[in-house]
C-alpha cells in the first residue's frame, strides 16, 4: 500500500447520522446498495417465480434501508407529462399530487384559470402558477387523510450518482409504490433519518427522502414500513415488487409474502435462529440458484444465498 | 465512538476473523486431565452398574470439570471450586465401602484427582493473564460462557486490580470493537455470534488441552451460503502434555454437563389423536416443558429489541439455547386464548365451536383413514397452497387455514358447504387475534417495567399481566433441548413443570 496519501476522498457509499457533514465511508454499505440495484434489474427476468435472497450481516443496522435505496434509485419511474397538458382533462374534485421546486401538495383539483401572470391551477385552497408546477399527477384513489403539503427535499450525491436527478421530482410526485420493509419499526424510523451519499465531498441524500416511507399519512409515499412484531396477519398490497424482511420476527412471514423478490436479513449477533430456520425450510422446497444470476457477490463479512420457487 | 464508526468496526472485525481465522490455545493441565480421565472411568461404571449408585457422583464430578474450563481462576480466589472439589472427595470416600475392589480403586483415583484440583492454580488462568499483559489490557476483552463465569472472572480481576472488560458471550450490548478477544472455554461452548459477529479483530479461545472437541460454532447458513463464514483455526499448545498412567476409556462422555437425556426408542405405534411427539426443553429457574415437534410457533421474547417490540414468536423448530420463551403456568397460552376468543363471541361462541368441530373432525377422519402424506398430496392436487399444514389445521387452537382460498378448497375437498363454516371460523380467528393482541400489549407493558439486564443475568422473570386468565406468566431462557422426542399427551405440551436437571448450565 502506498505511503503517499491521496488527496481524493474515498469513493463509495458514505453514511452520516447526526449531521450531513459528518459522512463516514462504509464499504459494506456500497455492497448492499449495489445488491439492491441488481435485484431491481433482475426483477423483470423472473418469469412468474419468486426470488428469495437471504443475507447474514454482523449487525442489522441500515441493511434493509440500503437495499431498498439501491432498488429504488435503479427502478425506472414513469415521468408524467407536462403539467399544463395533464391539468386540462382532470374532472373537478379529483385528488391530485403536485410538486413545485419546494413543496409536494396533495389535494383536490378544482380547475385551471388564466391569471395576471399566466395560467394557474386551483388545488385545494390555493392557486398555483402552472409555470412553477414541475410535476402533476392524478391520484383518484388518494384518501383525504393524505391531503396536505410537505417540503420537497433536494436530491443528494447518491441520487446524482444513480443518474436520477432528472427524475427526482417525478419520483416525489408519482413514486412507484412497490417496496415494503418489515422489521423493528422504531429502529427503522430512526435509521430513515440518517444520510446516505456517494463519497464524502458532496451533500448526501436522506434515506427518508429517497425511500419516502409511508409513515404518518404523507401526501406522497413509496415504501411501506411495518412493525413485524405486532403483525397478526400479513396483508400487503398486491403490486409490491420487493419485500425486505429485517430480522427473525419479519422472516417468519416469508411464506405469506407474494412479491417477486424477497430479501431476508439475518442479524448474526442475535441468538434467534427462527430466521435462518424459516429460510432453509423454504429453500428445501425450492430451486437454489447461484449468485451469478444476480451478478453480485458478498464482500467479506456478509453471507448470502438465493433460491427461486414458483409463486 | 460514534455508532457509524462502531458499525464499520463490526463489519471489519467480522471480515478479519472470517479471513484470518481464530486461535485456539490448548493449555496443558495435569490435574484437569487426570480428573477428566477418572470421570470417563466413572462413566463406564455407571453404564455397568446403573444410575442409582453413580449418578450423583458423576454429575458432581462433571460439574467440577465444567468449572475448570469455564472459570479457570487461581485457587485463592476460587472458594466455590475448592468447596466443590472437597465435597467430591468426601462423596467418593463415602461410597468406597459400598462397592467392589475395582470400583473402589476408581473412587480412590477420583478422590485423588479432586484433591489435586482443589489445591492447584489453573494453568489456563495463568496463560490468560500472560496474554492480556502482552497485548495490553486496554485492547482486550474477555468473553465467558455464562453469567456465573462472568461474575467469577469479574471478582478475580477486581481483586487483582486488572482492568479488562468481561463480557458474557451471549449478550448483545453496544460495545466498541477492540483489538483482541479472549474467550474462556472451547469454541463450541460459545454461540455462533462469537465467531460470526465478533467483538474484536482477533479472537483466541483458551481451554485445557484435555478438551478434545475443538470444533468452531457455525453460522446457520454457512453450509450453503456464498461468502460463508468458516474461519480456520490455528492450534497452539502451551505447556508439556501430561502423561497419564492408564489410557482413557473410550466412553461417550461430553464436557458439557448436559442433562442425561433418557434414550427414547422410536414409538411402536402412530400417535393417537390426543398424543404428539415432543422434545424436552430445559429452562432457567429449574423448569422444563415439552415442546411438540412440527409445531408452528411459540411466543418468545427478544431482550435486545427496544421497548414495545420485545414480544415476538419463535418457530418451534428454531427453539434452542439462549432463546427466551414466554409461558403460562398451569395451562398453555393457546388454550387460554382460544377460551377467551370464544368468550368474546358471546352467544355465537358455542355455534362457532360446533362448526369448528365439524370440519376439523372431518379432516381428522381423512388423516386417520388415508394417512397424512396422502391427504397433503390430495390437497395440493386440489390447489391448496399451504398443503403441508393439514395436520396443524385439526388443532382446536388454530381457527382456520391462513389463506382464504386454501380454506375454501379444504372445505370443498371435505365435502362440506363453505358457509357458515368459513364465516364462523373467520370470526373466531378475528376474536383470537384480538385476544392475542391484548396479551401481547399487556406483555410489552409488563416488560417495559422489567430490566432486561436483570432478566439476562437471572434467566427467569415472572410477569403479572392485568388480564383475566393471564396471571402467572413467566419469561425464561432455554438451556437445552433434547435431541430425541417422545410420545406424550397433547395436554402436557408447553406446560412448565419443575426440573432441575439443567442447573449446571445456568
Amino acid at each position: 500500500m502506498s505511503s503517499v496519501k491521496c488527496a481524493r476522498s474515498p469513493i463509495g457509499v458514505a453514511l452520516a447520522e447526526r449531521s450531513a457533514t459528518e459522512l463516514v465511508p462504509a464499504p459494506w454499505a456500497s455492497a448492499l446498495v449495489a445488491l439492491g440495484a441488481r435485484l431491481a434489474r433482475c426483477a423483470a427476468f423472473l418469469g412468474g417465480d419468486q426470488l428469495v435472497v437471504a443475507l447474514t450481516v454482523p449487525v442489522r443496522d441500515f441493511a434493509a434501508l440500503l437495499l431498498a435505496t439501491g432498488w429504488t434509485l435503479t427502478r425506472p419511474t414513469e415521468v408524467p407529462g407536462p403539467p399544463d397538458e395533464i391539468a386540462v382533462g382532470i374532472p373537478r374534485g379529483t385528488p391530485v399530487r403536485m410538486v413545485t421546486d419546494h413543496l409536494v401538495v396533495a389535494d383536490r383539483f378544482f380547475g385551471m384559470q388564466d391569471g395576471v401572470r399566466g395560467c394557474r391551477v386551483h388545488v385545494g385552497n390555493t392557486h398555483w402558477e402552472i409555470e412553477k408546477v414541475r410535476c402533476l399527477s392524478v391520484v383518484p384513489e388518494l384518501p383525504e387523510r393524505r391531503f396536505g403539503r410537505r417540503d420537497v427535499a433536494v436530491s443528494g450525491s447518491l441520487t446524482h450518482k444513480a443518474g436520477q436527478v432528472a427524475t427526482w421530482l417525478a419520483r416525489q410526485c408519482a413514486p412507484n409504490t412497490e417496496v415494503a420493509i418489515l422489521g423493528t419499526k422504531s429502529w427503522l424510523e430512526e435509521e430513515l433519518q440518517a444520510w446516505v451519499g456517494w463519497g464524502t465531498d458532496d451533500v448526501p441524500d436522506r434515506f427518508t427522502d429517497v425511500l419516502l416511507p409511508d409513515l404518518g399519512n404523507p401526501p406522497s409515499w413509496a415504501t411501506i414500513v411495518r412493525a413485524a412484531q405486532t403483525l397478526q396477519e400479513l396483508h400487503l398490497p398486491r403490486e409490491l415488487e420487493l419485500v425486505l424482511l429485517d430480522g427473525g420476527s419479519a422472516i417468519r412471514w416469508l411464506a405469506d409474502v407474494l412479491s417477486p423478490v424477497v430479501v431476508g436479513i439475518i442479524d448474526r449477533s442475535s441468538p434467534d435462529e427462527s430466521g435462518p430456520d424459516t429460510i432453509m425450510q423454504r429453500r428445501a422446497r425450492s430451486e437454489p440458484i447461484g449468485l451469478d444470476f444476480l451478478g453480485w457477490h458478498p464482500p467479506p463479512g456478509i453471507e448470502a444465498l438465493a433460491y427461486r420457487a414458483p409463486l | 465512538m460514534t455508532r457509524l464508526a462502531r458499525l464499520n468496526d463490526r463489519y471489519a472485525a467480522a471480515a478479519a476473523v472470517a479471513v484470518n481465522g481464530v486461535e485456539l490455545l490448548a493449555v496443558a493441565d495435569r490435574p484437569g486431565a487426570y480428573l477428566d480421565a477418572v470421570i470417563k472411568e466413572v462413566t463406564e461404571l455407571l453404564r455397568q452398574d446403573g444410575d442409582a449408585l453413580w449418578g450423583d457422583l458423576l454429575a458432581a464430578a462433571r460439574q467440577l470439570r465444567w468449572r475448570l474450563v469455564t472459570e479457570p481462576l487461581p485457587t485463592p480466589v476460587n472458594p466455590d471450586q475448592r468447596e466443590m472439589a472437597a465435597a467430591l472427595t468426601r462423596r467418593a470416600t463415602q461410597l468406597k465401602p459400598l462397592v467392589g475392589t475395582d470400583a473402589a480403586a476408581v473412587l480412590d483415583r477420583l478422590a485423588d484427582a479432586a484433591s489435586t484440583v482443589q489445591t492447584a492454580d489453573s494453568p489456563v488462568g495463568d496463560v490468560l493473564l500472560r496474554c492480556l499483559r502482552e497485548v495490553g489490557f486496554e485492547s482486550c476483552v474477555v468473553m465467558t460462557v455464562s453469567s456465573r463465569s462472568a461474575a467469577a472472572m469479574t471478582r478475580w480481576f477486581t481483586d487483582f486490580g486488572l482492568e479488562v472488560p468481561i463480557a458474557r458471550a451471549a449478550l448483545r450490548d453496544g460495545f466498541d470493537v477492540v483489538e483482541h478477544a479472549y474467550a474462556v472455554g472451547s469454541p463450541r461452548l460459545f454461540p455462533p455470534s462469537t465467531v460470526t459477529s465478533p467483538r474484536a479483530r482477533g479472537l483466541t479461545f483458551l481451554f485445557p488441552s484435555w478438551e478434545s472437541n475443538r470444533s468452531l460454532p457455525r453460522s446457520p447458513l454457512a453450509a450453503d451460503a456464498e461468502g460463508a463464514i468458516r474461519p480456520c483455526s490455528r492450534i497452539f499448545l502451551e505447556g508439556t502434555e501430561p502423561v497419564l498412567m492408564a489410557p482413557k476409556p473410550d466412553v461417550a462422555d461430553d464436557l458439557v454437563p448436559a442433562p442425561v437425556w433418557p434414550i427414547h426408542s422410536a414409538p411402536t405405534r402412530p400417535p393417537r389423536d390426543d398424543e404428539v411427539m415432543a422434545r424436552r426443553v430445559l429452562l432457567s429457574g429449574g423448569l422444563a416443558i415439552y415442546l411438540e415437534v412440527g409445531g408452528d410457533h411459540i411466543r418468545a421474547l427478544d431482550p435486545a429489541q427496544p421497548v414495545g417490540a420485545r414480544v415476538t414468536y419463535c418457530n418451534v423448530s428454531a427453539v434452542g439455547r439462549g432463546i427466551y420463551l414466554v409461558l403460562r403456568e398451569g395451562a398453555t397460552e393457546r388454550a387460554t386464548l382460544y377460551a377467551r376468543a370464544v368468550e368474546l363471541l358471546g352467544e355465537r361462541g358455542s355455534i362457532a365451536e360446533a362448526s369448528q368441530r365439524q370440519w376439523k373432525d372431518a379432516l381428522k377422519r381423512q388423516l386417520n383413514r388415508v394417512g397424512r402424506s396422502n391427504v397433503v398430496a390430495a390437497l395440493r392436487e386440489a390447489g391448496v397452497r399451504r398443503d403441508e399444514q393439514a395436520a396443524v389445521w385439526t388443532q382446536p387452537t388454530v381457527a382456520r387455514p391462513q389463506d382464504d382460498h386454501d380454506f375454501e378448497l379444504l372445505l370443498r375437498w371435505l365435502g362440506l358447504p363453505i358457509q357458515p363454516s368459513f364465516e364462523l371460523a373467520t370470526t373466531l380467528r378475528r376474536a383470537r387475534s384480538q385476544a392475542s393482541t391484548d396479551v401481547r400489549e399487556a406483555l410489552e407493558d409488563a416488560l417495559s417495567a422489567t430490566s432486561m439486564t436483570e432478566l439476562e443475568a437471572r434467566g427467569l422473570q415472572r410477569l403479572d399481566l392485568e388480564l383475566p386468565g393471564f396471571s402467572g406468566i413467566i419469561a425464561t431462557r432455554v438451556l437445552a433441548v433434547s435431541p430425541t422426542a417422545k410420545l406424550i399427551s397433547r395436554s402436557d405440551v408447553r406446560i412448565p413443570e419443575p426440573d432441575r436437571s439443567a442447573r449446571w448450565l445456568e
